[in-house]
């Protein structure tokens, strides 16, 4: 996700190539896919630790994505590349809290 | 308890065994709520900076912020790393348990109002164009604070939280909490090394 962030960044304010971004927001967000697939497997796995730390974290980086879309929007970024942005941004997002849970949640007993 | 002590003995710690009455853990928040106004003044001021987008706020939140955070991670990683894994394991969980719940709101806050007032920054006075003479460092600065934040948040981060978790339970486990220090200070000190590239190319920028 930051791979395709700093793509983007390094080309604005001109349009870049959208390919490579989107390619790594697609294997992000399948990585991050995969990711919860695995971990809804698990069997035995403390999720009230998990869902306590998860919906905390994920408001903090709600809060922290939203104030660098604010930034891209308002340094007016268009288009596709805002959509890539926020995608991008979207994902991180979601990746952070649920690296964070998993690692309080795998210490704790179920 | 028992635990914790010996554990904490293994990350490195001079052999030097508290008794088990003496390992004594303040209570504590993993999060410290009556902070959390203060995170959402500053970041308030932070959007407030953005869009009235004058200079002198967007440099200020940049240099201040930037220069914590820079001056945090090198000290953390070269010099209370280092002190405390010399510490007794008493004086160690007392440190932990006091400074690592600040460390939750202070890092996210000071990373956040660095990146964003820094993007506005190099905006405001062209950087970001491709066209700048010095476009190659910016994109150096992207790299090395993407690489930063992947260390931060995907190892340093959960282990701060993971450490203060165990030690809220009624018997910690020693060894649970000697890995996870360990990563936090290993990558702490990972991330200050990188933040002397940071200094180099912030100050490239600044001056040629």
């Amino acid at each position: 996700m930051l791979s395709g962030g700093v793509y983007l960044a390094s080309y604005l304010p001109k349009r870049p190539p959208l390919g490579p971004a989107l390619g790594l927001l697609i294997a992000g967000g399948v990585l991050t896919l995969a990711a919860l697939v695995l971990l809804v497997r698990i069997r035995d796995f403390a999720w009230g630790s998990f869902f306590l730390v998860a919906r905390w974290a994920l408001l903090a980086y709600m809060v922290i994505a939203a104030i660098l879309a604010f930034v891209f929007i308002y340094d007016h970024t268009r288009g596709a590349t805002l959509g890539i942005l926020i995608a991008t941004l979207a994902v991180f997002a979601i990746d952070v809290p649920v690296v964070i849970a998993y690692t309080v949640a795998r210490y704790q007993r179920n | 308890m028992t635990d914790v002590t010996h554990v904490l003995e293994s990350t490195g710690a001079r052999a030097e065994v508290a008794p088990e009455a003496a390992v004594h853990r303040p209570s504590f928040q993993i999060v410290p709520v009556r902070g959390l106004p203060i995170v959402a003044v500053v970041l308030a001021c932070l959007v407030v900076a953005i869009a009235t987008n004058r200079l002198w706020a967007i440099d200020f939140f940049h240099v201040v912020s930037g220069g914590i955070w820079t001056a945090l991670d090198l000290f953390l990683g070269f010099v209370i790393g280092p002190i405390l894994g010399r510490l007794s394991i008493p004086a160690r969980i007392e440190f932990t348990t006091r400074f690592m719940p600040k460390m939750v709101l202070i890092m996210p806050t000071l990373v956040t109002c660095t990146l964003a007032a820094g993007w506005q920054l190099a905006r405001h006075e062209g950087y970001l164009t491709s066209s700048y003479s010095h476009h190659g460092w910016i994109v150096a600065s992207f790299i090395v604070v993407a690489v930063m934040a992947i260390i931060a948040l995907g190892l340093l981060e959960p282990a701060n939280i993971a450490v203060l978790f165990e030690l809220k339970k009624p018997e910690p486990d020693g060894e649970i909490i000697g890995r996870l220090m360990r990563r936090f200070i290993m990558t702490a000190g990972i991330t200050g090394a990188m933040q002397v590239a940071t200094l180099v190319i912030m100050t490239r920028i600044a001056t040629t």
